[in-house]
């Protein structure tokens, strides 16, 4: 009976934002990112493959968010979101909503990476760069010296990651923007 | 004829005893076997069999099909495999599971690709850097578009929680497309002035004229009571607390028009809503006069009401009384 609504225009966007959010972010990455332990630059395949891994992750994090939350909303909050959803409409009260809970999700996505990025290179270790890390890490401790270079890569990865999270977040605001004038100044065109 | 035959046999002979092509044989032979037998859950269990072994019939057959297109190669294989998958798991329950059937087969589809990479010699193992880095990157597509499916099916849930969306243009949203926007279907207003048109008759005709005009005054309450009447009559939705019943006798027209009117307070390609009207001519009926109006006088007040009509956007002023 409702078969014939499909949400193919959510598709089709998130598809957009997520290959520009790649693009841009594996650019950032492979310019800028150092990886331990000799501050090697990564490769532009490995950039691309880093940055499809974490957005795909904070967008499966996103998602699931979502999906269970939804189911929670109080009738009001749903109302609005039904506006949003179908009729692409908000009221000003909603806005304000909107605005807040794009600066949470910016921050919440950015960790989220972070974490992603860290535990991907873990994962992705080799078992001799395991164990030479491992050799590493007990060295240091006998030695009494404090892990300065893990903290300075961990720096040096979030300003990086900071960076290509906000450059994103940026041409996906501007699409959006345009999107929105296209709406309000040619509405014949959509 | 023999030729025909022989030469379908050696199209369909399995070139080794242990092949997909016998799996693929094993399983028509079980549908073959459980149309034959009479026992209903021996039936249901062969027919099961059969799907599976078609399932692994095709998965093995198509474990290296690969299809190149624009240069980007995919394999189809495990989305196949994967349905069947789920024909197996899912299919033919006494509940319909097409829900949970749609929304894992992106997840079992990657389990069939994963598995032969994890599983080499039927051991784990951990594979290499470079193909944990792929299995990860397939794994949470695989999550997406089973996201992508439960949003749909959200999305008709919300459908059927709010039927009268439906009524209206989707043609602004960002989210969803309407494949049939044509067929416009009717919000739920019409079927609930519909319904309250004979409870509208069957109260004012029992009343003498002058409680008529009194029920006409005392509209505001009258007509909220008349609309919990009508909703007892029909299944409840979770839209029914956004529709608000309003009556409005107009002057200027024949006396009296009672505006009925349902008002939609829910969400809308306007953001002010529309509202939906039948008007209803009371009248005297022609032939008595009043002379007892204490008395019942069943049949002199007539009701005469208007098929519903268009939606009514609700323009930026509010809604206005008596606007004739």
């Amino acid at each position: 009976m409702f078969v014939s609504v499909l949400p193919l225009r959510a598709i089709a966007f998130q598809i957009l934002f997520l290959l520009v959010a790649i693009a841009i972010e594996a650019w950032v990455l492979q310019r800028r990112l150092r990886l331990p332990p000799n501050q090697s630059r990564v490769s532009p395949k490995q950039a691309v493959q880093y940055a499809s891994s974490v957005n795909l992750l904070t967008i499966v994090v996103g998602w699931f968010l979502f999906l269970s939350l939804q189911a929670l909303l109080t009738p009001e909050l749903k109302y609005q979101l039904l506006n949003f959803v179908f009729f692409d409409q908000w009221s000003p009260s909603t806005a304000f909503w909107v605005v807040l809970s794009g600066f949470i999700t910016f921050f919440t996505s950015f960790l989220l990476k972070l974490g992603g990025l860290v535990q991907l290179q873990q994962m992705l270790l080799t078992p001799q760069e395991l164990e030479a890390r491992r050799e590493l890490d007990k060295n240091k401790h006998r030695l009494g010296v404090r892990p300065i270079k893990g903290i300075r890569t961990i720096s040096n990865q979030a300003s990086v990651l900071l960076l290509a999270n906000a450059l994103s977040y940026t041409a996906i605001s501007a699409i959006l923007l345009l999107r929105f004038l296209v709406r309000s100044f040619l509405p014949a065109v959509l | 004829m023999k030729e025909i035959l022989e030469q379908i046999w050696k199209q369909f002979k399995p070139p080794r005893a242990f092949s997909w092509q016998t799996l693929v044989l094993v399983s028509v032979f079980s549908w073959c076997v459980s149309a034959i037998v009479e026992t209903e859950a021996l039936r249901d269990l062969l027919a099961r069999l059969g799907w599976m072994f078609l399932m692994l019939g095709v998965g093995w057959g198509m474990s290296s099909t690969r299809i190149n297109l624009l240069g980007l190669v995919l394999y189809p294989g495990p989305w196949i495999t994967g349905a069947l998958a789920c024909v197996v798991l899912f299919a033919g329950w006494n509940v319909d599971l097409t829900r949970v059937a749609l929304v894992s087969w992106p997840l079992i589809s990657f389990a069939v690709a994963a598995i032969p990479k994890l599983f080499p010699r039927l051991t784990f193992s951990l594979p290499d850097p470079p193909v944990r880095q792929q299995l990860l990157i397939q794994f949470l597509l695989s999550c997406l578009l089973s996201a992508w499916f439960q949003f749909h099916f959200v999305i008709q849930d919300w459908l059927r929680a709010y039927p009268s969306l439906l009524g209206d243009s989707l043609g602004r949203s960002a989210f969803v497309v309407r494949l049939d926007e044509r067929g416009f279907s009717v919000p739920r207003g019409v079927t609930l002035l519909n319904l309250a048109e004979p409870l509208l008759k069957q109260e004012l005709q029992a009343l003498p004229w002058a409680d008529v005009e009194r029920w006409l005054l005392e509209r505001e309450t009258r007509v909220a009571a008349l609309q919990q009447q009508v909703l007892q009559q029909t299944p409840r939705v979770e839209e029914d607390t956004l529709w608000k019943f309003w009556g409005d006798v107009p002057a200027g027209l024949p006396e009296y028009t009672l505006k009925l009117r349902a008002v939609w307070l829910g969400p809308s390609s306007n953001l002010k809503g529309y509202f939906l009207e039948k008007s209803c001519l009371i009248t005297q009926a022609a032939n008595a006069t009043v002379i007892n109006p204490s008395t019942p006088n069943n049949g002199l007040v007539q009701v005469t009401c208007q098929p519903v009509g268009d939606k009514i956007w609700i323009d930026p002023q509010p809604l206005v009384q008596g606007d004739g």
